[in-house]
């Protein structure tokens, strides 16, 4: 069946936005009545919705999970979440200690969670009869988020070294806190002289406690350690995004046939570039105003303005660098994704202003809009046949996380 | 499984045969044929060798709107098709016990819709207007008052920190207004909190007055100073007191949650909450609820001043001038995204174009009441809908008409 000449496939969607309409509709009229135990029937059945009306070479995409092993995860999720919600609102020692530990569990676990929820959503789509799956690379996971993680955590705790400048001076042998306290003192001596504050010690209605006002001494200098951990971070952005979509493209497997990634980091580095620069044109418009140069108007409307057109940009060129970089099998079939950043704007705005002036009404319409949106702009090239791709072994896929991934069987926004 | 491979040549009526694709589930190879079920419910299709099969054997996915389905041979094997119709009706002949795509028919029928719509819209406006709040008023007052000491909203002295200083009044005339706050509290057995009295200078804040929810109610000089009768200041302890005796901070953060749990409780999952649009009808829910305890807290104040013998017109002088104040050297504005309204609250609006009104007068109820008609009337309703209390106006003329009621001897 091979001919050499390249063959490009485009994806076709056929959903229709009345459609889904009424299946959101009865969805959150049984969600409602059943008080939210229907929702992953609710979900899948979207799902299967929006799969089956998606078309690529004559055949057309399922998703195959069991609504009622999500059930469990999700009920699991909202117990979490409602705990983690209390005792945001409490300051308790023992509620301080919970939120403290949720934080940290969540951290600790957000690979593991990552890897799961890919594992979900791919072993149950399925295309020609052949499932994805996604290898369960707890390891490399770890690998791909570490580093930020660290990184961030330690420019958070290193924040800690300014505000105990007089402690970490007097490890370091420096003597500058002592002649701040001096000063501290002298000029306390001459405020005291002041009839303001030399009154209301036998006032009992006086509760204003000036103890707060007293300054602790901060060594300005301390700061750089956590300022320099945090432009560390930021100038990594893109490679941190770059690493984490190459992780996630890498483990994912077409049946038999393995994924590579074909993006490169320079390329992450131009999108995030121009997004800088965009804020450093609204940063312009800012200094612009606090040198009365352009008018306080304008730039509150480039500020309002920016964010639309920024989240679009985003949208659309790190789907492009997704979904038009990998390939499948060998480099023998590739992704082409070019979602035109206009259109994405365009779409993606009109969607957000009448969904929020129709109260979420027409969510189900901006959903299928932005599906067909997306879809229409995707396709595959190849000069194979789309007919030689084998199942997986499932044997070797029956591995403990995917066990542990049954039980769970996550399902978060992705 | 025994496979028996055999080619199918015969064609059933058209109405009972499908047009597909058979995919054997090894390899993403497409065989287009037409699937057919004979009298006995035998499954063939034409042009493709396929597992002998019974049409009850097969698991057939739901109908979705006019998505695909596909029709599963016991073995990893599928037929895909998106004739719909005749999936149904061969259901319908084959195997009437199967459950019929009652979901389906819901969802295909405008009359179902609709009225999904209306169920919804009509559960949600009454959950959001009665449930959550009589929920939480529930769970407020289940709770033991140690509760809403424990919330960690801002403290006296982060309030300190970043908006007040020392009180400038004089040690007699706290000594009064405190004596006065001791000799109005509700009963010491009925109430379980305690409440203390705070005198600060507002500075930006202005004239106002708040309560946390561990019974501290904080008074600023610039409040004190606009009274011109310890009554008015009276009106207004008694309207603090009222957010304590009912616990709105609690039941604020209790109603923060409800709001959360109606929006996963209908879409089902968590993707709404970091939706940003949502953010819209929350943030419009939770400033009617704000508006809603102000309300509770001036019945409370209009119940105690009745009790006392006190004339409700005290709470409107000193409502109109807190209106119209403006400190001596710029106009009056409020820190944006002050904690105040999610954590405490105070007496009054931050609405800048609320509070811009020339200067000070004793009778300036005419002034206010020329600035609402000029504005235009959707403008109005709009900003109504936005602020965190009550329209003043309004406010003030439920004290007005208990006063005329209660006394028309006033001119």
């Amino acid at each position: 069946m091979d001919d050499n000449t390249t063959k490009t496939e485009h994806f076709k969607f056929s959903g229709s936005a009345g459609e889904f309409f009424g299946i959101r509709f009865v969805n959150g009229l049984l969600n409602m009545i059943t008080l939210g135990i229907y929702s992953p029937w609710a979900k899948v059945r979207e799902l299967q919705y929006l799969y089956g009306n998606t078309e690529l070479a004559g055949g057309d995409f399922q998703f195959t999970a069991d609504p009622k092993r999500m059930l469990v995860s999700r009920l699991i999720a909202i117990a979490l979440f409602l705990t983690f919600l209390f005792v945001e609102n409490f300051q308790s020692t023992e509620a301080f200690i919970a939120y403290a530990v949720m934080i940290i569990a969540f951290l600790l676990f957000s690979p593991i969670v990552t890897v799961f929820v890919m594992s979900f959503r791919l072993r149950h789509s399925r295309w020609r009869g052949i499932h994805f799956r996604f290898h369960n690379d707890f390891k490399g996971a770890y690998r791909v988020y570490l580093a930020p993680m660290s990184l961030l955590i330690l420019s958070l705790v290193s924040l800690a070294l300014p505000f105990n400048s007089e402690a970490v001076e007097d490890t370091l042998g420096i003597t500058a806190h002592e002649r701040f306290y001096e000063e501290q003192k002298q000029q306390q001596e001459l405020h005291s002289e002041a009839p303001l504050s030399a009154a209301n010690s036998d006032d009992p209605f006086d509760t204003y406690d000036d103890s707060a006002e007293e300054p602790t001494y901060i060594n300005p200098h301390l700061f750089w350690p956590s300022g320099v951990l945090l432009l560390i971070f930021l100038a990594l952005i893109p490679y941190f995004d770059f690493i984490n979509m190459r992780f996630l493209v890498r483990n994912t497997h077409f049946g038999a046939a393995a994924c590579r990634y074909r993006a490169d980091l320079l390329e992450f580095y131009k999108i995030y570039g121009l997004l800088l620069a965009g804020l450093a044109l609204v940063a312009l418009l800012w200094t612009g105003v606090a040198l009365s140069y352009t008018s306080y108007g304008l730039a509150v409307m480039g500020s309002i303005l920016f964010w639309p057109f920024a989240s679009a940009f985003m949208n659309s060129k790190r789907y492009n660098l997704v979904f038009g970089r990998t390939t499948f099998k060998n480099d023998e079939f590739y992704l082409r994704a070019n979602v035109p950043f206009w259109k994405a704007f365009f779409v993606l705005s009109t969607n957000t202003v009448c969904v929020i002036l129709s109260f979420g009404m027409l969510k189900a319409w901006a959903d299928i809009r932005t599906v067909r949106l997306i879809l229409g702009h995707t396709a595959v090239e190849t000069e194979q046949s789309l007919d030689d791709f084998v199942a997986g072994q499932q044997q070797e896929l029956s591995a403990i996380g995917e066990e542990i991934a049954d039980v769970f069987d996550l399902d978060v926004a992705f | 499984m025994v496979k028996k491979s055999r080619m199918c040549l015969i064609s059933m009526s058209p109405s009972e045969s499908l047009q597909g694709t058979y995919y054997d589930g090894k390899r993403s190879g497409r065989h287009s044929g037409v699937m057919s079920v004979d009298e006995s419910g035998l499954v063939t299709i034409n042009g493709v060798s396929c597992p002998d099969c019974q049409f009850a054997e097969l698991t057939i996915t739901p109908r979705i709107g006019n998505a695909s389905r596909t029709l599963s041979f016991p073995d990893e094997a599928f037929f895909e098709t998106r004739d719909n119709d005749t999936i149904d009706s061969l259901i319908r002949k084959h195997t009437p016990s199967r459950r019929h795509n009652l979901l389906h028919s819901l969802e295909s029928k405008l009359r179902y819709i609709v009225l999904a719509v209306v169920v919804i819209t009509a559960g949600v406006l009454g959950f959001v207007n009665y449930g959550i709040p009589a929920i939480s008023k529930h769970i407020a007052f289940s709770l033991s008052p140690e509760v809403s000491t424990q919330l960690a909203d801002t403290s006296l002295e982060q309030l300190d920190d970043f908006y007040f200083s020392r009180t400038q009044l004089p040690k007699a005339r706290r000594e009064t207004i405190n004596q006065l706050f001791l000799d109005n509290l509700p009963e010491t057995t009925a109430s379980p909190y305690r409440y203390q009295l705070h005198f600060r200078q507002g500075n930006a804040i202005g004239p106002n007055a708040f309560a946390l929810p561990n019974g501290s109610v904080i008074i600023t000089d610039e409040l004190v100073n606009l009274a011109a009768d310890d009554r008015e200041i009276l009106a207004i302890l008694y309207h603090e007191m009222g957010h304590v005796h009912y616990r709105h901070s609690l039941r604020q953060v209790i109603q923060g949650a409800g709001i959360l749990a109606v929006s996963v409780w209908l879409t089902g999952d968590f993707d709404s909450l970091f939706d940003w649009t949502a953010a819209v009808p929350a943030f419009l829910v939770q400033r009617k609820y704000s508006r809603d305890m102000e309300t509770e807290a001036d019945d409370y104040s209009l119940e105690k001043m009745l009790q006392s013998r006190i004339d409700p017109m005290h709470f409107v002088n000193i409502m109109t001038r807190m209106q119209a104040y403006t400190p001596e050297p710029h106009k009056k504005t409020k820190p944006d995204g002050s904690p105040q309204h999610t954590a405490n609250t105070d007496i009054a609006d931050g609405n800048p174009d609320s509070g811009t009104g020339p200067s000070p007068k004793a009778e300036a109820e005419t002034e206010t009441e020329t600035e609402m008609k000029s504005k235009s009337p959707v403008a109005e309703r709009i900003v109504n809908l936005l602020s965190s209390h009550p329209n003043t106006e309004s406010r003030m003329d439920r004290f007005r008409s208990a006063s005329s009621s209660t006394q028309p001897q006033r001119e």
